[in-house]
């Protein structure tokens, strides 16, 4: 570690020990005898002791004072051995609470109050009781609070917090809470908590959130806001370099992540072979990513899960917003269908030029969004929201392939009574791949698809403001078509053939519950997962003390529709214990375990388009995952900062690793060419946030390792020992900084750090029919050259107030990004090959060697 | 704006550190075997080397004492005899016959056996088709001028009966096209018993008006199939954004008596050829 950063850290921790801090002492002067609780309050506050409470709910105590108090701390230590007040100090001044009578329930949603979004992981706090709650992933909150008058506050980043005096009265109270934005703003990118001490006191270590509304701009390839590129720039993410699909969390694979958007599975993140994110920045509004923790209620994969939410449409009033780039030109449309009822919000996204690097070939995507949503009645709400993307490639021969996923998720809330919410779903998701080549030899149309039906329930009961639980239920049929092949046409020589399609169907329960209270927080539960491997199914059998391989098949067991051919259930407990020393500070503890019934089967460093997924079954074992994390969470000067530092340790087995060589393409029987594997990942994260000023901004540094283990008896992998995975990234270090140079002007720049890649790289080299091969042995032995960037941003607002003062219905802004600012030629791979003169020569390859410079426009009327 | 020259000034002193060079070890020579038995009645060879460091151009080294046997499995032994840099060759024309099992016995004079895995020769099927097609594109030295590219077609009859793992080779006026990605293999897996015209493989294989193409055309064993596969893999898809990961490349070839790997292949391939001049 650079002796520089050794310092920052160092620092880092003596502030936040230096911060643990504890009440002081203050002097009084109460004699003995018999006081009423008014009494007391009342000599304290003439002996100088601030102090906060209700009086007009004060309960009428006495007290018998047999000795004589000279140290406040003593006296309220005393008071609250001989009575049910709570005494805490908080900042200046010691709060006084008790408890009341019976606890009424007031529920409902916490919403946007121009547009009518609900708004996920809002604070409603009761001041009076120090007590509050946090919208759930409907937006949905309950809160128990005693018969009478309360203070409540609702928090939410970006929007001006409000406070509201209600009156609890009955029991089955449901007021629904609109929120201000603080500023009208087009979609942008920052790392953020919900709202100021989140980080602190969530119960889930390890989770970022990339909320969608900022001011500034971090920059961005081309201009093109994009999610997924934000969040490499974040402790634990990474990817394997530029064009390259997928993101790897904490060292995991790039299938190790459950991405769902609108709850509905997104098999493909990438438009244009990596190169940007299916995710239109106008069409969705937060990704939260778990990467430490992972709650109950979500499963399936071992490394991750990232929430994308689409935006909802204004209940209010017409919008158009639009933008166009380098890469895209967008569009969305959003409105009213019936005013303060029902939404709906569509937009597009098209792609402009070919950008990608094949001469060979042209590029494009396209992708369309939709959503609308019906609040039924204060208990209803019904959303259906859509998904549909395409990548399309075509070469000078004719050959086209389209790729790209199909999403619908239709879901309903409900709360039921005073205390209970419920969320009931039915989503598909589809990803889908499709060639047409329609010269000879053969010419055909092939398919390879991954269809899930899935339907789930999540329900959400708050037993009190400090105990609430979570259940559930999912079911999901996967059905996966790993190939066919068609005849293009009648003259085609191409026979039909069509691989074996998988069938599974994948289940979970769950239960969890969250006991909040001031200094201890835990959660904690069970999920119970399962995979049925259904027929119709060819289930080839291989002889007993010989490796998989078409040779060795002694028998093929057929299984007719519906039956069952094989089965897995996983136990994954999850717990999440976190302790709040202070306001401020706490520490999280926590384990999850999961299993992964699906895999992506791959054998290039890098995933591709046409890579198929494949379930578990007979000869591939779901993937176990056990994930440790302990961190310290630190904010300071009044939320101005927030710090971290995270350290994990995971194993994983059962990975799905391939043989050297292995041949994937229209495979029968791919676990011939599969083999099972160990990993162990770790590492520790360290994060340091400035959230207000004219400059903010976060910097990150991560020490980690990602090693895997292929130890088969009949096939290993450097011989059998741990080596280096693909997402093996020593160092990683990343900088953004956003700067307010005026009201209007903002710059800003990122810049990111990490040790260079592993690589196989060769031991020898020989001759073959006069083509020099390289020889290689063991992999991922050598490691690429460290990769540094540098990306700016500037960000212009035009003037969005009429000269009479009142704001413009139509708002812009102009991006001009620099990407790879001092052109840095990073190393994505070494090309081994000959020179003219038969010599051997080591040629790096580079993906991006060259500054880029891009702009693009915004607007929203 | 302070904190931001810091960011700045720490970010020229990352880019001033100077990239690792790349460092390979030494490794041990392994022997590379390279040949195959083809059905043509011509001299047979197989060729012995020696692999190398990966950064050193010294040059070549070969075996030249080696005993080298053909071995049948109708009892048919052949010798084969060094003549220069590890080529060895039969004393006289000799073809493979269909059906027939072969193998590859090698000697070396230290006293270590180097064998092959049998291998089947197979009977390719003719190539009585040849044909030529164009596109046309802007010329690489003026663009204002599109010239027309031509490739060939050909049609393959294949034997419905089995598996069938083909090879071709191309030539331009008598030249092979000897690169690695020039290395195209086709099994029957999408069109057994078919006869497909073959187009869209050799649109990489550029032609000119009045150039003749030279196609041979050999059935090869699926053992030999896989091998070249990852060959052409390994050699071509490197450094790309979506490379397969490299590893050893396993032929057919080891050692009686020592645990010791052998590089190379050797297989049999039955063969057939054609050409066509291209006149419009």
């Amino acid at each position: 570690m650079p002796a520089k950063l050794r310092r920052i850290l160092l620092v880092i921790l003596m502030v936040i020990s230096s911060t643990i801090g504890h009440a002081q002492s203050t002097s009084i002067h109460v004699e003995p005898g018999t006081y009423s609780l008014n009494q007391i309050l009342k000599i304290l506050k003439k002996e100088g002791i601030q102090l906060a409470y209700s009086s007009d709910r004060l309960p009428d105590l006495t007290f018998s004072l047999r000795q004589e108090y000279n140290e406040v701390h003593k006296l309220f230590e005393q008071l609250s051995k001989e009575s049910d007040l709570r005494i805490t100090f908080r900042g200046s001044q010691y709060l006084i609470t008790y408890p009341t009578g019976e606890n009424l329930s007031i529920r409902g949603a916490i919403s946007d109050a121009t547009s009518g979004e609900v708004l996920i992981g809002a604070a409603v706090y009761a001041m009076n009781l120090e007590s509050g709650v946090t919208s759930n992933n409907y937006g949905y909150y309950s809160l128990q609070l005693p018969k009478g008058k309360h203070v409540l506050r609702t928090n939410y980043i970006g929007y001006e917090t409000r406070i509201d005096t209600i009156d609890i009265t009955d029991r089955n109270q449901v007021r629904n809470i609109s929120l201000i934005p603080k500023t009208e703003v087009l979609n942008e990118v920052i790392v953020s908590a919900y709202e100021p001490d989140l980080n602190i006191e969530s119960t889930i270590p390890g989770v970022n959130t990339i909320n969608l509304n900022t001011r500034g701009q971090i920059p961005y390839f081309l201009g093109e806001v994009d999610v997924l590129q934000g969040a490499t720039l974040l402790p634990g993410i990474n990817t394997l370099g530029e064009d390259a699909n997928g993101l790897s969390v904490r060292g995991g694979n790039v299938d190790q992540n459950l991405i769902l958007l609108d709850e509905s599975t997104i098999y493909n993140p990438n438009h244009l072979y990596g190169l940007i994110s299916i995710f239109n920045p106008e069409a969705v509004n937060k990704i939260e990513i778990m990467k430490g923790f992972i709650p109950a209620s979500y499963g399936g994969r071992s490394s991750s899960v990232m929430t994308i939410h689409q935006k909802e449409g204004d209940y209010d009033s017409y919008h158009i917003t639009g933008g166009i780039g380098i890469v895209s030109a967008r569009l969305i449309a959003e409105g009213p269908i019936k005013k303060d009822v029902s939404s709906f919000i569509i937009s597009s996204r098209q792609s402009l030029f070919d950008l990608t690097l094949d001469a060979n070939s042209t590029n494009y995507f396209q992708d369309f969004n939709a959503k609308t949503n019906w609040k039924i009645n204060p208990k209803n709400t019904f959303y259906l929201s859509g998904y549909l993307g395409n990548d399309r490639s075509t070469n000078v021969f004719e050959t086209d392939r389209i790729w790209g996923n199909r999403n619908l998720s239709m879901r309903w809330n409900h709360l039921f009574g005073q205390r209970v919410f419920a969320n009931f779903s039915a989503i598909y998701s589809q990803y889908d791949y499709r060639i047409t080549q329609p010269r000879e030899a053969a010419s055909f149309i092939g398919q390879s698809n991954i269809i899930d039906y899935t339907i789930k329930t999540d329900w959400g009961f708050v037993l009190n403001n400090h105990n609430e639980f979570n259940f559930g239920g999912s079911t999901s049929l996967h059905r996966l078509i790993p190939g066919s092949r068609v005849p293009y046409d009648e003259n085609s020589s191409a026979d039909t053939v069509i691989l074996n399609k998988e069938y599974g169907l994948e289940q979970a329960i769950y239960l969890s519950h969250k006991a909040n209270y001031d200094k201890v927080k835990i959660e904690y539960g069970l999920r119970v997962s399962s995979l049925f491997n259904v027929g119709p199914a060819d289930v080839y059998i291989y002889e007993d003390g010989n490796p998989r391989a078409d040779e060795n098949i002694v028998d093929t067991i057929t299984y007719e529709p519906y039956k069952l051919a094989h089965s897995y259930y996983g136990f994954e407990p999850r717990a999440s214990f976190v302790y709040q020393w202070a306001k401020n500070v706490s520490t999280k503890l926590s384990f999850t375990r999961t299993y992964q019934y699906l895999h992506l089967i791959s054998n290039t460093v890098t995933p591709t388009p046409t890579d198929i997924w494949k379930l578990s079954d007979q000869h591939i074992k779901p993937t176990e995952s056990n994930h440790y994390s302990l961190g310290l969470f630190y904010n300071f000067d009044d939320n101005n900062y927030e710090a971290f530092v995270d350290g994990y340790y995971k194993t994983l087995s059962n990975l799905v690793e391939y043989k050297n060589g292995a041949d994937l393409l229209f495979n029968e029987n791919p676990e011939t060419e599969l083999v099972s594997g160990d990993g162990r990942n770790y590492g520790i994260e360290f994060f340091l946030k400035k959230n207000k000023g004219k400059l903010t901004g976060w910097t990150s540094y991560t020490l980690s390792r990602s090693e895997l283990r292929v130890d088969d008896p009949f096939e290993s992998i450097n011989n059998g020992q741990f080596f280096p995975s693909n997402f093996d990234r020593k160092h990683d270090i990343s900088v953004v900084g956003v700067y307010e140079l005026t009201k209007r002007l903002f710059t800003s720049v990122s810049f990111n750090y990490n040790s260079g890649r592993p690589y196989t790289r060769p031991v020898g080299k020989y001759t073959y029919e006069d083509i020099q091969v390289p020889r290689f042995e063991n992999r991922n032995q050598g490691r690429l050259p460290a990769y540094h960037r540098m990306d700016l941003s500037i960000k212009w607002h035009t003037k969005n107030i009429k000269p009479d003062g009142t704001p413009k219905r139509f708002n812009d802004y102009w991006t001009v990004n620099i990407y790879n600012v001092y052109g840095k030629k990073n190393v994505y791979s070494y090309v081994f090959e000959e020179n003219e003169d038969g010599e051997t020569q080591v040629t790096p390859y580079t993906v991006i060697d060259t500054i880029i410079p891009s702009l693009s426009y915004h607007f929203k009327f | 704006m302070r904190n931001l020259y810091c960011y700045i000034v720490l970010v020229l002193l990352l880019w001033s550190c100077q990239d690792n060079n790349l460092e390979l070890d030494d490794q041990e020579q392994q022997v590379v075997i390279e040949g195959w038995l083809s059905d043509l009645d011509t001299i047979q060879f197989i060729k012995i080397s020696l692999s190398q460091n990966f950064l050193d151009n010294s040059g070549k080294s070969y075996i030249e004492d080696a005993g080298v046997k053909i071995r049948s499995s109708n009892g048919v032994t052949i010798d084969l005899i060094h003549s220069s840099n590890g080529l060895y060759s039969t004393q006289s024309t000799y073809s493979g016959q269909e059906g027939i099992n072969y193998f590859l016995e090698v000697r070396l004079s230290d006293g270590r056996i180097i064998q092959s895995s049998t291998q089947k020769m197979a009977s390719a099927p003719s190539l009585d088709t040849i044909n030529f097609e164009y596109y046309e594109r802007e010329s690489a030295t003026n663009e204002n001028i599109i010239e027309q590219v031509f490739y060939p077609i050909t049609q393959i009859n294949d034997n419905g009966e089995e598996e069938n793992y083909y090879r071709f080779k191309v030539y331009k006026n008598d030249t092979l096209f000897k690169e690695s990605e020039n290395i195209l293999l086709i099994n029957d897996k999408f069109f057994n018993g078919n006869s497909p015209f073959i187009e869209n493989e050799f649109t990489s294989f550029e032609f000119f008006e009045s150039d003749s193409i030279g196609l041979e055309l050999q059935e090869i064993t699926s053992t030999g199939y896989n091998y070249l596969r990852n060959l052409k893999n390994q050699t071509t898809s490197l450094g790309s954004t979506s490379f397969i990961t490299p590893g050893p490349i396993n032929g057919n070839m080891f050692y009686l008596n020592s645990d010791e790997k052998v590089l190379g292949y050797w297989g049999t391939c039955s063969i057939q050829t054609n050409g066509i001049k291209i006149i419009q």
